[in-house]
């Protein structure tokens, strides 16, 4: 049997204009989805999700990726002492303003970093019941001068594994601390020769969909 | 709401490539059972004598959207979460005014050019291989053209924002539009096909 007979054509217009006159009386298309429940952030706290490890952000920053924002949130004064290359500072108590939310927009990957992970994770939280969607950078910028700027070298039993994440620390290092300068006078152009890290897969995030 | 699930975190990355591919095979076919891997066929299109592109699209277009807003009349959906292709205007419709003249000298579209590759018609693989020439070209000369591909930025501009209507009400008027189409389609064919 042919399909055309099962479906008669009056019928099938008939159906399309009754289902359209119905979405045309009905609020379809603009219900939104509730804020994520406390079981929702939980499953994606374990699931690993809401957070990058140093060595990725570092790998992003030397690979300049356009749509990477770094979000600073100490006071400006520790910001002003030292931040990552690229880093803007908004402080945590001026997060939840309309002008720094503004800047957070969904077309970054964005970081959040404090000095330990305590306040960027709880912004994390917080923003993610806003619907905006972050990164914590994890183990905050503590973890990064120990991990980044000074790594120390893994022992002579260290595993294959280990002696390569202290190649890429090594290299890394020396492209934030300009080539042996101290961490202090950090702020100059960073410019190095040692050997370019190798850089871990960036995350898919949003701005990248489409063909 | 559980959906759309990729946005939802509710599977990652690389099983969502996965399910791209499985949903870009099942179009391909349905493309190719369509009739859309003949080129002659496509390019009828363009002498009013067989209307089979026109109507195919906008029913897929149709069927799609309906079920779109009713999986988000049901709570399944969050329509805000979907991807929208942002509208930037002036190359737009330069590219689409390209890709139409194309179409008919070459009697693809880029997809359709693909699916005549996948059944070996060598045809479409001489246009699969001039739009990667274009792309390589294009490549080049971006600079060139930097300053056209934002002119017009709209962001993610929909029909039910421009026209302030609600989605709904949109939606019923791409059914008239579309039933109207598909009337006139019938009415060339008659008019032109080979057929009487």
């Amino acid at each position: 049997m042919q399909l055309t007979q099962i479906f008669d054509r009056r019928l099938a217009v008939g159906l399309l204009l009754v289902l359209g006159a119905l979405l045309a009386l009905s609020p379809a298309g603009l219900r939104q989805a509730e804020q994520l429940s406390a079981q929702d952030i939980s499953h994606m706290v374990t699931g690993k999700s809401d957070h990058v490890t140093a060595e990725e952000v570092s790998a992003w920053i030397i690979d300049k990726q356009p749509d990477l924002l770094i979000v600073d949130l100490r006071s400006s004064e520790e910001y002003q002492q030292y931040h990552l290359p690229g880093a803007v500072n908004i402080p945590l108590t001026r997060l939840f303003e309309p002008e720094s939310l503004d800047q957070l927009s969904d077309l970054y990957t964005i970081v959040l970093y404090s000095n330990g992970g305590t306040h960027a994770a709880q912004a994390w939280v917080l923003l993610q019941q806003m619907g905006i969607k972050s990164y914590v950078m994890l183990g905050g910028l503590n973890y990064w001068v120990d991990a980044i700027l000074n790594p120390q070298p893994p022992g002579d039993l260290a595993a294959d594994s280990e002696i390569l994440q202290y190649q890429f620390r090594k290299g890394a290092s020396g492209f934030f601390n300009g080539g042996g300068v101290s961490v202090e006078q950090e702020n100059q152009p960073a410019q190095s020769d040692a050997p370019r890290p190798k850089l871990p897969p960036r995350r898919k995030k949003k701005g990248e969909e489409g063909c | 709401m559980s959906a759309p699930f990729y946005k939802f975190d509710l599977f990652g990355y690389e099983t969502g490539l996965v399910i791209a591919f499985l949903i870009g095979v099942a179009f391909g076919f349905t493309l190719e059972r369509a009739g859309f891997s003949s080129s002659r066929k496509l390019a009828l299109q363009f002498y009013l004598r067989d209307m089979t592109v026109l109507k195919v699209m906008f029913t897929a277009i149709i069927v799609a959207m309906t079920g779109l807003l009713y999986l988000n009349l049901a709570d399944v959906l969050d329509m805000s979460k979907i991807y929208l292709n942002p509208t930037v205007l002036y190359p737009q419709m330069l590219g689409g005014a390209i890709m139409g003249v194309g179409f008919v000298i070459g009697g693809y579209c880029p997809g359709t050019s693909l699916v005549a590759s996948a059944i070996g018609k060598i045809d479409g693989f001489f246009y699969v291989g001039g739009a990667l020439l274009g792309m390589l070209i294009y490549g080049e000369v971006f600079p060139f053209f930097q300053d056209l591909t934002t002119s017009g930025a709209m962001g993610n501009a929909t029909l039910s924002d421009w026209l302030n209507l609600r989605p709904g009400v949109v939606a019923f008027l791409v059914i008239l539009m579309a039933l109207g189409l598909f009337y006139v389609a019938e009415m060339l064919e008659k008019r032109f096909g080979e057929k009487a």
